[in-house]
C-alpha cells in the first residue's frame, strides 16, 4: 500500500491540528504528502474581525510560531512553508466543545468535498472537567461522525489504548459496542450512561442556578476579575462568572463521575468517555467506513519536529518531574509492569498509514489500531524508573573525584511497594502540614520568635503544597503504574508498514523497532521536558521559538467559491 | 601457532620491521595502564544503587564480605573479582553501563599511566593493532578504549537476565588470546604482549615478543626463567 498514492488529491478535515499530536501530525502531513488537501477545523484566535479569520489568524500563528513547524520552516523556508499552506490548508472556524461542531448548517455545507473527517480532537486531562469532557470527548466525536456521513466520507477517530481500562494481559485491536471494563451482570448501556453522567451534570448545574449559589459564583467572579486587575465590561464579567460556574459544576461532580469510572473499570473520566465515544461510534457508524486508531502515552518526539519536542502536562510529565527534579524517590510501582509510550512523531506516521489504508480499501468493518509500543518494544516501569534517575544523574553533569558521604545518601529512585511509599512522601507531607500548624500557632504571638515562626510556616506550607501536588500526580497515575498490567497489541500497524514500498518506508515506515529506550528517554524525552514541559510545571513559561514571519494573508487560507466546487478527484 | 616460548627477543623497532603478518599489541590494562580496579568500581556501583531498602541491604551485604574480600585480595583475585561481581547482583545493565561509564571518567581517567600510554603509543606506532585485555569489567572500560583509540577490548562481561545483573561474573578463558588471533587472522608469532602478574603467563607464551610490566613476585621469577625483558615505568599519571 502506498500513502502517497491512497492520499494524494484526497481532502481530509481534521479537527484538533492545534494539539500536541495534531501539530506534529499536520507538519508531517504538510511535509510529506504536499498533494493531500487538508481542511482544518479551528477555534477562532482572540482579536477582532470574523469567526473565520480569526481562525485562520490562528493557524497562521502556529505556522510561524510552534516548534511543531520548525523542522518545516528549516526545510521548506518561510515563502514555501506559505507557499504549501496557502495551495493545501484550508481553516474552517468550529469549536469541538459546541453541537455539530461549532458549524452551523451552512457552514458544513460550504466545506465542499471530504473524503475523510479525522478526528483528534479530546481532552487530554486525566480527570478533565466533566462538562467538557463529554461534550467534547463524546459529543464532538458523535458529531464528526454526522459530519462525515453527510459528505460521504469516511471518519478516523482517535481514541486511546488505555480505553481498555483495568486489564490484564494482551489487549487485542477490537472494539466492542457498550464496552465497560467491569460490566454489570445485566450488561452495560453506553448510552444509558451517557445520559446518566448528562442527568448528574444538568443536575449539578441546575443547583449552580440556584440565587443563593449563583450570588455567591458572582461575588467570586468579581473578586478574581478585580485581584487580576480587569476591565469591568460586561464581556470579561460574563467570562469570569462563567469560568466560577464551570468550576463549582466540575467540584460538585468530580468525586462522583471519578467514582463511577472506577466502579466500571475505568481509571478515570477521560478514559471512561474515550470508551463511550467509541461504543457510541460503532453504534451509530452505519455506511461509514470507520477506524480508530488508538495511541497509548503520546511522548516527546524521536526525530521530527525535532528530537525531544513536547508540549501539555497530561503524560507522564508530573511523575518524571517528581522523580527527576522532585521529592519523590520511592515510586510505588510494579517493577515489571510495562508502561506503554509511544514518540508523538511515530502515532503520526501510525496515522497516516491508518488513513490511507482506510481511504485504499474502505470497509464497512471498523478497524481499530493500538498505536503503542508495549508488544513490540517494551518499556517495563523499572526501566523507565532507571533510566529516569540517569537522566537526573546526566543533568547533573561531571562529578567530583571524591566520592563523599553526601553522595553516599543521595537517592536515586526505585519502585517501590506501597507500603515503603506511604512511609516516605505521604508522610513527609503529612509532617509538613502538622509543622506548618504549630508554627502558624507560634506566629499568633509577637517578638522575633513569632515573626521567624511565621516565615518558617510560610516556608513548610509550600513544601506540604508542593508534596500534595506530588502525592496527587502519584494517585492519578496509579492506575498506569501499579495496577493494569496490560499490552497492547500492534499488529495492524505493523502490516500496514510492511506493506509500504521501500521508497517510502523512510517518510512513513512505523521503525520502532530501531528505538531504543536508553538514549531516547535519557538523551531525548526528560531533557526535552526540562526545556518545553517542567517550566510549565514551575509556573514558568517554557522557551519559545522566534517567530519566523510568513508573508501569508490568512484570507488565503479560507474557502474559496472555486475550491468549493472542485469535483473529487 | 606458538602457546609456549623459550628466549624471546625483546620487541624493538629494528626486529619489528622484519614482520610483514598483520601482529598485534596486547596491552593489560591493570598494572600496565591503570592500577586494579574491578573491586573499586564493584563498590562504586553498589553504593550509589536506588531505592533505599535496595542501598541498605547491599551495604549490608558489603560490610558483612569485608572480612573475606580482604583474605582474597591477599589469597585469590580471581575469586575476589568474583564477589565483586556477586553483589552488583539485581542491578540493571542501563545503570551498570552508565555508571561504569561516569567511574571511568571520575576516577579512573585521571590514573592513566603515562608509562603505559608511551608503551601504547610506540607498538600503535609500528603498525600493531591494539587490544586492551582486562579482568575488569567491560562497562568500565569501554571508555578508556574509545579513548586510547585501541581497536579491541578483551574484557570481563557481566551476565545479565531480562537487563538484570545476576552477580556471575565472565572472564575471558585462559586461551582466548589464541582464539582471537585465529578469527583476527593476527599473527601472535609477530605480536608484542605486556603482562603484570601471572595470570599472563599464558598471553605472554604465546606471543612472539612478551613484556613483562612492574610484575608481581610470581611472574617476575617466571619472567626470569622464561627470558622475559622485564620493564619498569614510572607510576606518574599522565597529565
Amino acid at each position: 500500500m502506498s500513502v502517497l498514492n491512497a492520499l494524494a488529491h484526497k481532502r481530509l478535515l481534521l479537527t484538533g491540528a492545534s494539539g500536541f499530536l495534531g501539530k506534529v501530525w499536520l507538519a508531517h502531513l504538510l511535509e510529506q504528502l504536499p498533494e493531500t488537501d487538508l481542511v482544518l477545523v479551528l477555534r477562532p484566535g482572540g482579536g477582532r474581525g470574523a469567526p473565520q479569520a480569526r481562525a485562520a489568524r490562528r493557524l497562521v500563528d502556529l505556522l510561524e510560531t510552534s516548534p511543531a513547524f520548525r523542522g518545516l520552516r528549516e526545510r521548506l523556508g518561510a515563502e514555501g512553508l506559505a507557499a504549501r499552506a496557502a495551495a493545501r490548508v484550508r481553516v474552517v472556524a468550529g469549536d469541538l466543545g459546541s453541537p455539530g461542531l461549532g458549524l452551523g448548517a451552512e457552514a458544513q455545507e460550504a466545506l465542499g468535498p471530504i473524503d475523510a473527517v479525522v478526528n483528534l480532537a479530546g481532552l487530554t486531562d486525566l480527570d478533565p472537567p466533566p462538562r467538557e469532557a463529554l461534550d467534547v470527548n463524546v459529543q464532538g466525536a458523535l458529531d464528526a461522525l454526522e459530519l462525515a456521513r453527510s459528505h460521504g466520507a469516511a471518519l478516523l477517530h482517535v481514541s486511546t489504548a488505555y480505553v481498555a481500562g483495568h486489564r490484564q494481559g494482551l489487549v487485542p485491536e477490537l472494539a466492542e459496542r457498550d464496552y465497560a471494563p467491569c460490566p454489570p451482570a445485566t450488561g452495560f448501556s453506553a448510552r444509558r450512561e451517557l445520559a446518566d453522567l448528562r442527568a448528574l451534570l444538568a443536575r449539578a448545574e441546575a443547583e449552580a442556578d440556584d440565587q443563593r449559589v449563583a450570588a455567591e459564583l458572582e461575588a467570586r467572579a468579581e473578586a478574581a476579575r478585580r485581584r487580576l486587575g480587569l476591565p469591568g465590561d460586561a464581556a470579561t464579567r460574563a467570562r469570569f462568572l462563567q469560568t466560577e460556574r464551570r468550576r463549582f459544576v466540575s467540584e460538585r461532580v468530580e468525586g462522583e463521575t471519578r467514582e463511577r469510572a472506577r466502579s466500571w473499570g475505568w481509571p478515570n473520566l477521560y478514559t471512561q468517555t474515550k470508551s463511550l465515544a467509541e461504543s457510541l461510534l460503532l453504534e451509530e457508524a452505519g455506511q461509514v467506513p470507520l477506524a480508530i486508531a488508538r495511541p497509548a502515552i503520546v511522548e516527546s518526539s524521536w526525530r521530527d519536529p525535532f528530537p525531544g519536542w513536547k508540549e501539555g502536562l497530561h503524560t507522564s510529565a508530573p511523575i518524571t518531574y517528581a522523580l527527576s527534579e522532585g521529592p519523590l524517590r520511592a515510586l510505588p510501582a510494579r517493577a515489571d509492569l510495562v508502561l506503554d509510550v509511544i514518540p508523538v512523531d511515530l502515532v503520526a506516521r501510525g496515522l497516516s498509514l491508518i488513513a490511507a489504508a482506510l481511504l485504499e480499501s474502505p470497509s464497512s468493518a471498523p478497524a481499530v489500531y493500538h498505536l503503542g509500543s508495549s508488544t513490540q518494544r517494551p518499556f517495563p516501569m523499572r526501566r523507565v524508573i532507571e533510566l529516569t534517575a540517569l537522566a537526573r544523574r546526566d543533568r547533573e553533569g561531571p562529578r567530583s573525584e571524591r566520592f563523599g558521604w553526601r553522595e553516599l545518601l543521595d537517592l536515586d529512585p526505585a519502585a517501590s511497594g506501597d507500603g515503603l511509599y506511604q512511609a516516605t512522601l505521604p508522610l513527609w507531607r503529612r509532617l509538613a502540614r502538622g509543622s506548618e500548624k504549630v508554627l502558624a500557632e507560634l506566629a499568633r504571638g509577637q517578638g522575633r520568635l513569632a515573626d521567624r515562626a511565621a516565615k518558617g510556616a510560610s516556608r513548610v506550607g509550600r513544601i506540604a503544597r508542593d508534596l500534595s501536588a506530588v502525592e496527587e500526580a502519584v494517585e492519578r497515575f496509579r492506575p498506569f503504574v501499579l495496577e493494569n498490567a496490560c499490552r497492547f497489541e500492534s499488529s495492524g500497524v505493523q502490516a500496514l508498514s510492511a506493506a509500504l514500498p521501500e521508497s517510502e518506508r523512510l517518510a512513513f515506515g512505523w521503525d520502532l523497532e530501531d528505538l531504543d529506550w536508553s538514549p531516547y528517554w535519557r538523551q531525548i524525552h526528560i531533557p526535552g521536558l526540562r526545556e518545553w514541559v517542567y517550566p510549565r510545571l514551575e509556573g514558568k513559561r517554557p522557551a519559545r521559538d522566534a517567530r519566523v514571519a510568513l508573508s501569508l494573508d490568512p484570507q488565503r487560507l479560507c474557502l474559496t467559491e472555486a475550491e468549493l466546487d472542485r469535483p473529487r478527484a | 601457532m606458538p602457546h609456549s616460548a623459550g628466549n624471546k627477543p625483546t620487541p624493538t623497532p629494528a626486529n619489528l620491521g622484519a614482520m610483514s603478518l598483520r601482529s598485534a599489541a596486547f596491552v593489560r590494562v591493570e598494572g600496565v595502564l591503570l592500577p586494579a580496579h574491578t573491586l573499586r568500581c564493584a563498590l562504586y556501583l553498589g553504593a550509589t544503587t536506588p531505592g533505599i531498602p535496595e542501598r541498605l541491604a547491599r551495604w549490608g551485604g558489603w560490610l558483612a564480605s569485608a572480612p573475606l574480600a580482604a583474605g582474597l585480595a591477599l589469597a585469590d583475585r580471581r575469586r575476589l573479582r568474583r564477589l565483586a561481581g556477586y553483589h552488583l547482583r539485581g542491578l540493571t545493565r542501563d545503570r551498570i553501563e552508565a555508571l561504569g561509564s561516569e567511574y571511568f571518567e571520575r576516577f579512573l581517567a585521571s590514573e592513566l599511566r603515562a608509562g603505559g600510554l608511551e608503551l601504547l603509543e610506540r607498538a600503535r606506532g609500528q603498525g600493531k593493532t591494539i587490544v586492551l585485555c582486562s579482568r575488569g569489567l567491560r562497562v568500565a572500560l569501554e571508555p578508556l578504549a574509545a579513548e586510547l583509540g585501541a581497536e579491541h577490548l578483551v574484557a570481563s562481561e557481566l551476565e545479565f537476565r531480562d537487563d538484570v545483573a545476576t552477580g556471575q561474573i565472565m572472564e575471558p578463558d585462559s586461551d582466548w588470546a589464541a582464539c582471537w588471533a585465529e578469527a583476527a587472522e593476527v599473527s601472535l608469532a609477530g605480536s608484542y604482549a605486556y603482562g603484570s602478574d601471572l595470570a599472563d603467563a599464558e598471553l605472554l607464551g604465546s606471543v612472539g615478543f612478551p613484556c613483562v610490566v612492574d610484575p608481581d613476585l610470581a611472574l617476575r621469577s617466571r619472567a626470569r626463567a622464561e627470558g622475559w625483558p622485564v620493564l619498569s615505568l614510572p607510576r606518574e599519571a599522565a597529565s
